[in-house]
């Protein structure tokens, strides 16, 4: 019912639209208060933070509907959920109060922002700093490649806040509120998929934050981003690979029992029964991953191998499945009233997004190593 | 101020496209198209939850189907109704608008019911009719306006709360006629007439909590000949498909040829 | 067989009359009657506000009995008072078959009568006939018109059905002259003392959109494909200069084009049956095509070489339906 739920809301809301928002790379944020009250953005929060009290799966299953029609607004909602996620996982008490309940209904937007011109999955080598100052703490740096910047009410970024006894980089995440001195957005990248997520630069220019807007253990922040981003973020995006393919299910089997050739629709045709196959073979195991290691995460087991399996297999499955779907559909494929291309670039765009499938395949093997070491 | 509204689960009124005759037994094959809240009953239902956003009000909702449509019932708990009831049986099958009434009158009886208001969609997408609600009304011994658009509250000075009267709008030929109504009253609900708010996961999780009572036939005051098909004053002969088919020629041409074709068939043929 | 108890041998027919005014859907029925049951008695029944001249056409409309509620109370439409003034001529003339024009009070009144005499109601009927055995069979719609079905009303009495206007066609020969009966009237004191719950205050007219689609030769009908508002404004051009109507699907409605619901076609809207019917962006869902199959001829214009409307189209073109629109429309204009 859930699931029913939530593609009532996305049939109402989202599916008329997607198309518009891709070609304007517009962001709709006036949907926001409604998925708040629909439940999509804190479904997994605790009823008291204002949230539904739910786990990781349904957040997946809100985000498959959406992607299944607008992939760019499901990656708006996931960067939300990650700010979201690591509140609730790494933020006190306080933090938790002050800040869930707006951001579960939607009145306020965040992010977690990494990504620095060096550099995304190479967190410990950033370059943005935090000095110690007069009870709390200066920011200086520059994030790039950070969805939801224009947008974020509240943004989340990791920042160097000192170094262990070897050397190394200690990071800690610090909520910046918009409007703070010194903090602006940059440059709003133009975007060849996920369109209608913002994605572009945070500028911190000597920004000051207060003591207790660090979220997690100060010098943990590596810990925090690296789970937020590596399960939640992750998942995420296996999310979002399942809705294209099931929009590249759906379109190139709607196509294939409407086009006639020859007399017949070309569905009853061998060579397009064979793409069709695929695509649901994809689908179907892009599926299992991806609830797989929800669930893990709902149980409360490390999923971060399951998490880029699932990602890693459905973002380029989906890549696949778009081409697939526009070979399958001929010179219709390639004309923008299809939502095909649109499918493509979102599927392409969704690889380099929370860490790159050569990534993926070195925590995978890393994973793989450990546990299959006889 | 309690209410109860009336739903009825039909099959998706979007895929009836897919609907077939088997050639055999000639029945219906509705395999394949799910089955959904009757839309004009969701306003019904829609109407009913806008009045507790602003009241003391409670919710029930009653139907009358298979088992199987319990969950679809639940989704009604979902969007915000309270406790729910759903009257089935095999012996409640192949009932008419007669029988289907009475039956929910019964049923109401049984639950020990005494609304003030009764909603319910204006008609069912599948079969049409628009008697059922009428037809409980009478059964129940209730005044009964149909075809409603709209339900307001009477706001004249003087009224007390417990004795609010209802400005109700009911479709005509004409436009709309207005009513002043006085509870207890049944009220069959336009479709269309609002939007009906989207299940919200909290409602989801908390509609597991809510009661969802089914009722057997041994559990209400009837007997079988006055249920299902038994208890029906019409009784359905055969079904078929009308063929609409027509031998369509297709005229080609740019828009102006096809205009110019087009006007030339308008002219001959008025 | 003069003892069939099948036999029809009383019809009652509820006039539909607005504002004074006999609405062509009482010809249509009382035609049926004439041609289903010719040797019933037929009566007719009037409620409504005071209107002698309608009350004497359908005095001599051809009926045998006319049975008259006419009182200012019943001017405006009270479930109530209706349904129990209709009650009252049912008892008193104890007709076999008892047909109500299925208009927003219709629908009220005849499923109101079926339980008040514990019988059944057929609705939205597409025909009436007598079956081998001489019982008489509804013919009623179902899921949108996809599926007709029959319906019996064998073991109670009134047998009663509902249907929509311009479904049965009229002839002229019923409006004969024959002896005129005198009027049965119906007591509507009984009214003045009833304080019933429901209590009527006003009417709210809708605007007048065009032409009605259920009079007109020629229906122009916009559907969903039919994209932007401004088509709609060529489309009452071209009705205009046919002197015809446009007409709407269901989804055009909901898309908001259309001003108001008026003119919407098919199973919640009307049924009509012009010379000529033109179709731009209909699909030819069946809720949409119950209402406007018994058109004379019909052509149909979409975008997708597949629409189902082509299959039940004399004419259509495979193209942008506001483009060929302008064009017809521009063909119009001197």
């Amino acid at each position: 019912m859930l699931r029913e739920a939530f593609a009532d809301f996305v049939n109402q809301e989202v599916a008329p639209n997607a198309a518009k928002w891709d070609s304007e790379d517009h962001c709709p944020v006036e949907l926001f208060p409604k998925m708040g009250e629909l439940g999509i953005l804190g479904v997994f929060v605790p009823e008291e933070y204002g949230g539904v009290g739910l786990g990781h799966t349904e957040r997946v299953i809100a985000l498959e509907e959406i992607a299944r029609h607008s992939a760019g607004l499901a990656m708006f909602v996931f960067t939300h959920q990650l700010g979201v996620a690591a509140l609730l996982e790494f933020g006190n008490e306080a933090q938790k109060k002050k800040y869930l309940p707006s951001l579960c209904s939607g009145e306020k937007i965040t992010g977690l922002g990494t990504t620095e011109p060096g550099g995304g999955s190479d967190l410990l080598g950033a370059a943005t700093t935090a000095e110690a100052k007069d009870g709390g703490w200066m920011i200086r740096g520059r994030k790039c490649f950070i969805t939801n910047s224009h947008t974020a009410d509240y943004a989340m970024i990791t920042a160097k806040s000192g170094t262990d006894e070897k050397g190394r980089n200690l990071l800690s995440v610090f909520l910046i509120e918009k409007g703070a001195e010194g903090f602006n957005p940059g440059r709003k990248e133009n975007k060849m998929g996920l369109r209608g997520s913002v994605t572009g630069e945070l500028i911190m220019d000597h920004v000051f934050v207060a003591e207790d807007q660090v979220i997690g253990a100060l010098g943990k922040g590596y810990g925090v981003a690296s789970k937020v981003i590596g399960e939640v973020g992750r998942a995420s995006m296996a999310a979002i690979s399942v809705g294209i393919l099931r929009g590249c299910l759906e379109e190139s089997v709607r196509f294939s029992n409407k086009r006639i050739v020859y007399g017949k629709p070309i569905s009853k045709l061998q060579a397009i029964q064979f793409h069709i196959a695929e695509i649901r073979l994809a689908y179907e195991a892009a599926r299992l991953l991806l609830y797989r290691a929800a669930k893990r995460k709902d149980d409360g087991k490390s999923a971060v191998a399951e998490c880029s399996l699932a990602k890693y297999y459905g973002t380029e499955a989906a890549a696949s499945a778009a081409k697939r779907t526009i070979e399958l559909m001929g010179a219709y494929g390639i004309v923008n009233e299809y939502p095909t291309g649109r499918f493509l670039r979102d599927a392409l765009t969704s690889i380099s997004s929370g860490g790159t499938s050569e990534i993926q395949k070195l925590i995978i093997a890393g994973d793989t190593l450990k546990q299959y070491a006889v | 101020m309690q209410i109860l509204v009336c739903v009825k689960p039909v099959p998706d009124p979007e895929k009836y496209d897919l609907l077939m005759i088997d050639p055999e037994t000639r029945r219906l094959i509705r395999e394949g198209i799910p089955t959904v809240i009757n839309p004009a009953d969701k306003n019904a239902l829609e109407a009913a939850l806008r009045i507790k956003d602003t009241t003391e009000a409670s919710i029930t909702v009653l139907s009358m189907a298979p088992d199987f449509c319990a969950d679809r019932i639940r989704e009604c708990l979902a969007m915000g109704a309270d406790e729910a009831y759903l009257l089935s049986d095999i012996r409640f099958g192949g009932a008419d608008t007669y029988a289907t009434s009475r039956t929910l009158m019964k049923g109401i009886e049984t639950i020990g019911l005494a609304p003030d208001l009764i909603l319910a969609g204006n008609e069912s997408a599948d079969g049409a009719t628009a008697h059922v609600p009428v037809q409980l009304a009478e059964w129940l011994g209730l005044p009964h306006i149909a075809n409603v658009s709209s339900i307001e509250r009477d706001t004249r000075a003087g009224q007390a709360p417990g004795a609010a009267s209802w400005i109700i709008h009911k479709k005509a030929e004409q436009g709309h006629i207005r009513y002043r109504a006085r509870p207890p009253i049944l009220l069959s609900v336009e479709r269309n007439s609002n939007r009906p708010r989207i299940v919200s996961a909290l409602g989801v999780v908390k509609s597991k909590k809510k009661k969802l009572e089914i009722l057997r036939f041994d559990a209400l005051d009837v007997s079988s000949d006055t249920v299902g098909y038994a208890g029906s004053p019409t009784k359905a002969g055969a079904l078929s498909i009308p063929d609409l088919s027509r031998t369509g020629q297709r005229v080609a041409g740019t828009p102006a040829e096809i205009a110019a074709a087009f006007m030339d068939i308008i002219k001959k043929s008025i | 067989m003069t003892n069939n108890p099948r036999k029809i041998k009383k019809a009652l027919i509820l006039a539909d009359v607005a504002a004074g005014e006999i609405q062509q859907s009482f010809w249509e029925l009382l035609t049926k009657v004439k041609q289903i049951c010719p040797e019933a008695i037929c009566g007719a029944v009037y409620i409504g506000g005071e209107y002698p001249e309608a009350r004497e056409t359908l005095r001599q409309s051809g009926v045998d009995v006319l049975y008259a509620a006419e009182d200012a109370l019943l001017d405006i439409f009270r479930p109530d008072y209706h349904c129990l003034m209709l009650e009252t001529a049912i008892r008193d003339f104890d007709p076999d078959l008892l047909l109500i024009c299925a208009t927003a009070e219709g629908e009220e009144l005849a499923p109101t009568m079926g339980v008040r005499f514990r019988t059944g109601v057929a609705a939205h009927c597409v025909d009436l006939k007598i079956d081998e055995e001489g019982e008489p069979v509804c013919l009623v719609p179902a899921f949108g018109g996809k599926v007709v079905g029959e319906i019996y009303i064998p073991a109670t009495r009134p047998r009663i059905a509902t249907i929509k206007a311009g479904i049965f066609s009229a002839s002229n020969q019923t409006r004969e002259q024959k002896t005129c009966p005198t009027v049965i009237p119906i007591d509507t004191e009984v009214l003045k003392s009833r304080h019933g719950s429901i209590e009527p205050i006003g009417i709210v007219e809708s605007a007048p959109g065009g032409r009605s689609v259920d009079k007109a030769d020629l229906v122009v009908c916009g559907g969903y494909g039919l994209k932007d508002k401004d088509a709609f404004a060529s489309l009452e051009k071209l009705a205009e200069y046919f002197a015809g109507a446009v007409g709407y699907t269901r989804p055009a409605v909901e898309s908001g084009r259309p001003e108001n619901e008026r003119n919407l076609i098919g199973t919640s809207g009307k049924t009509v049956t012009p010379k000529v019917y033109v179709g731009f962006g209909v699909s030819g869902a069946t809720h949409h095509v119950c209402g406007m199959k018994n058109a004379g001829t019909v052509i149909s214009v979409n975008n997708d070489p597949n629409a189902a409307i082509f299959g039940m189209s004399d004419f259509y073109a495979v193209g942008d339906a506001s483009k060929i629109l302008d064009a017809m429309t521009a063909i119009t204009e001197p």
